[in-house]
């Protein structure tokens, strides 16, 4: 009777337990970690200028590259999509990578994607992708909308100073 | 087996026996009785010994049945079931699935669009009577894709006596709305066996307990807690004609299975807010949406003489796919089609298979079984966007089979065969070559079942099995949407191979049974897809996954021990275990099920049946590049069925209820756990089985 219970007994408590436990991996399968810092969800840039983009990427083990990626959102059936498309505008498409190897942290600032005057107004989405050496991929989207009305983004100055300082090294 | 061979043959012994003249006389005297012949027929098995297979059957079945035919058998330890979002489930044994396993039917495989992520199984749950699950290689008699293991429908058995039956089923899924029907009436007359069956289902919008999912690193909403365009209906009608006489039987099975359903919104293409909005009932199919019909004709003809047996199966498939999309492209050179501008995707998948087998007895000891088999199948494509090319693949193979019983405790099996293939997939576009490819492999089987003492049964079998590589791993190049990512195929990858050790060890005593089945495997060529760190071109598309061909091993087992507590009380506990590793990224395979336990406490009478059970759910961290680890959960379920008799009729109420508690959980064998979609909350289904 003794046995039968302490049998039974051994499963029940196995079963409060068995949830917690588990293996660890072998490889590198932690992701790089994303810091989007400028454009920020919702912000409108203005078409014609070029995009104020910083980010801070950071991986455990070492950096691969990283995409910038651009596309419109039209057909996302928002009744809030601006004008029409004007007369020989185009949809705005950028993608570009850029290399980190080499690297554990990258802080990365720069106006690199220029909007072209024709670009079509309107929703689009913005997707940051970040590689480490090992092949582990992260992934950062924003809404953001491109307008000829945006304010035109803080020119460099005084304001970018501030800026810098407050980056932190890891 | 035994048992059912004895019935047989006494049965048979019945019609030789003649008539015992009586004496009437009551003093003593000898009776000299006349010669008795006894006559059977052997079964023959066409099943390797040795082979490690469980069988399931239809009350267990029933008892099970979850939203498909897979969620019931993932009951089963060692058998798993991938989900693509809720109410849809393809097989996954020991680890393996997709490709790697042969789901089969009269014994024709099934042949859908298995390396696809976006559905399921387009066979009927309720028209299977009984499964046999093969939890290791099942090449030696399907050939390739078989390598995993095989899930074989079997066939319903044709009736002793003339009779007509039928069936009326209702069922009822609170987390779906969902409402299923199905009637089923049946026939035996003579020679001729008839059965028909018409099944209907319609499901509303999913409920979920989650207000958000994540896509893109962005939380977007779930209203009302029910994920929007998951809805959808099923039809399916299937026909049996089977007719005996003497040592001839034959069958033939007609089956038409339909199947709409909407994609969730979230899941496929770009989502938004926007299209996450309410808005239309939660039962009308929105795009995206996907369409497939799949019909089947399969034949199989038995001769059976005093030593010898043979079959032929015959088996036509057209398995027709529509991925409906609101049409969506980043490429601005390309406009919508005239007709049909938002169909996305077609497939028409057509299979032609034959089987000619051929069993001998010359003893009881010995069996041996030839066979050959051939395979012709097309594949044709259509719809704005590309997932694979139109292709053509041929199989064909043959094998030898023999079944050595040494005596009634010891018995061995020796399996080999022998296969062709070719591959010839067309070219499209600029970036899709022509890929002409031409394979052949072997594979093999050794086992034996031992019976050391009564009550306790040893298995062991060693098998070399193969597969093909499948069109998508040799030319895929675009975004598969149920996997999130770009896949890039190689027109150079070899076949799969690989080596299975099975054990098993069951024993039956005293109330007790006990089954202990670990297996080991090593794949020196494997295929699956791995990062390759270069970017897509691609819109909406991130690295590039490329398929990749790297060794990797798999090792586990199955436990299962079952005890009489008190009275009709029984307790059961089984738990199941699979570690993958792959030797090129040293890390796990992708969908690696996490090790699961299941404690059940049921009571069993002639009339009543019902049960508690608690699912454990190890934490899930063994992953592969670019897949989230899973926390652990607990589940408790519970359910029951009574049952009433009406004169020779019979009403049976079943209820099955799962997660109880409302439990929220990530299932990691889901294709949506990369958008954090937990599983479906507390559900209960209802089901009325009326039986005459």
């Amino acid at each position: 009777m003794k046995k039968s219970f302490v049998f039974y007994m051994i499963p029940l408590s196995l079963c409060l337990f068995f949830s917690a436990c588990s293996d660890d991996n072998d490889a590198d399968t932690v992701k790089p970690v994303i810091s989007l810092h400028e454009p920020e969800d919702g912000d409108e840039l203005r078409i014609g200028s070029d995009v104020h983009f910083e980010a801070d990427f950071s991986d455990n083990e070492m950096l691969g590259s990283y995409m910038v990626e651009i596309h419109n959102n039209f057909d996302g059936h928002d009744h809030k999509v601006a004008a029409t498309r004007a007369e020989g505008s185009e949809p705005f498409f950028f993608k570009k990578s850029y290399d980190l190897s080499g690297q554990r942290n990258a802080h990365v600032h720069h106006h690199d994607i220029v909007i072209p005057a024709n670009a079509t107004p309107g929703n689009y989405h913005l997707m940051i992708y970040c590689t480490d050496a090992a092949g582990n991929q992260s992934l950062v989207a924003r809404s953001i909308v491109l307008s000829h009305e945006a304010e035109h983004h803080h020119e460099h100055g005084e304001e970018h100073d501030d800026e810098h300082h407050d980056h932190h090294e890891d | 087996m035994f048992m059912q061979n004895c019935l047989r043959s006494l049965l048979l012994a019945c019609c030789f026996v003649v008539t015992l003249c009586a004496q009437a006389n009551d003093s003593l005297k000898t009776i000299r009785l006349r010669d008795v012949s006894v006559r059977s027929v052997v079964a023959l098995r066409t099943q390797p010994v040795g082979q490690p297979s469980v069988r399931v059957s239809a009350e267990e079945l029933r008892l099970n049945m979850g939203h498909s035919l897979m969620d019931a058998l993932s009951h089963t330890e060692g058998v798993q079931a991938i989900d693509i979002g809720v109410g849809f489930s393809k097989p996954m044994i020991r680890g393996l699935g997709f490709q790697r396993i042969a789901v089969t039917e009269n014994g024709v495989r099934q042949e859908g669009q298995q390396w696809g992520a976006d559905h399921g199984l387009e066979i009927d749950a309720f028209h299977v009577d009984s499964v046999r699950v093969v939890k290791g290689p099942a090449s030696v008699l399907y050939g390739s894709d078989a390598m995993g293991g095989a899930i074989e429908i079997l066939p319903p058995r044709f009736p002793r006596r003339d009779s007509i039956s039928g069936e009326v089923l209702l069922a009822h899924e609170r987390v779906s709305s969902g409402l299923s029907g199905s009637v089923m009436l049946q026939m035996k007359r003579g020679r001729v066996f008839a059965r028909m069956r018409y099944t209907e289902r319609h499901w509303a919008d999913y409920r979920v307990p989650a207000d958000s999912f994540t896509y893109l690193s962005m939380r977007l909403p779930i209203l009302q807690r029910r994920l929007k365009n998951t809805t959808g209906m099923e039809r399916s009608a299937n026909v049996l004609l089977a007719y005996r006489h003497g040592g001839f039987q034959s069958r033939v099975n007609l089956s038409d299975s339909y199947q709409k359903s909407g994609f969730f919104s979230g899941a496929h293409g770009v989502p938004s807010v926007a299209n996450l909005q309410g808005g239309g009932s939660r039962w009308d199919v929105e795009l995206p949406y996907s369409v497939v019909n799949h019909l089947k004709v399969t034949s199989t003809s038995t001769w059976t003489t005093r030593l010898l047996q043979t079959s032929l199966t015959l088996g036509y498939q057209v398995n027709h796919r529509e991925e409906w999309s609101r049409f969506h492209t980043h490429n601005l050179e390309q406009t919508p089609p005239e007709t049909d501008p938002d169909k996305e995707l077609m497939f028409h998948l057509q299979t032609a298979s034959g089987q000619l087998q051929v069993r001998l007895a010359p003893s009881a000891s010995w069996q041996h079984c030839w066979g050959v088999s051939a395979v012709m199948q097309h594949n044709g494509i259509g719809g704005y966007g590309f997932l694979i090319p139109a292709y053509r693949r041929d199989e064909w193979g043959a094998f030898y089979l023999a079944n050595y019983r040494r005596s009634s405790s010891l018995l061995f099996n020796a399996s080999v065969r022998y296969d062709m293939g070719h591959i010839h997939t067309r070219a499209h576009g600029e970036y899709v070559h022509e890929v002409n490819r031409r394979f052949h492999d072997y594979s093999m089987a050794l086992g034996v079942e031992y019976m050391p003492a009564e009550g306790h049964q040893l298995r062991g079998s060693i098998g070399r099995a193969f597969r093909l590589p499948s069109a998508n791993e040799l030319t895929s190049n675009g975004v598969h949407h149920g996997a999130f990512r770009h896949e890039l195929g190689d027109s150079h990858l070899v076949s799969e191979q690989g080596w299975q050790l099975d054990l098993a060890y069951t024993m039956r005593l005293a109330g007790w049974e006990v089954s202990l089945s670990p297996f080991c495997s090593y794949y020196p060529h494997f295929i699956s897809l791995h990062p390759t760190g270069r970017w897509s071109s691609l819109p909406d598309a991130g690295q590039v996954y490329q398929y990749v061909d790297a060794a990797t091993t798999l090792a586990g087992g199955e436990v299962r021990v079952k005890t009489r507590l008190l009275g009709r009380l029984n307790y059961t506990l089984s738990g199941e275990y699979v570690y993958t590793y792959d030797h090129h990224s040293h890390t796990a395979t992708p969908f690696s099920p996490p090790a699961t336990m299941r404690n059940t406490i049921s009571w069993e009478d002639s009339r009543w049946q019902c049960f508690v059970e608690c699912q454990s759910v190890a934490a899930q961290r063994r992953v592969c590049h670019n897949e989230d680890a899973t926390p652990g959960y607990n589940l408790f379920h519970a359910g029951g069925s009574v049952d009433f008799r009406l004169r020779e009729n019979r009403l049976s109420l079943i209820i099955h209820a799962r997660n109880l508690f409302n439990t929220s959980y990530l299932n990691h064998l889901n294709f949506y756990r990369k958008i954090d979609l937990p599983e479906a909350g507390a559900d209960i289904q209802t089901t009325i089985r009326f039986t005459f």
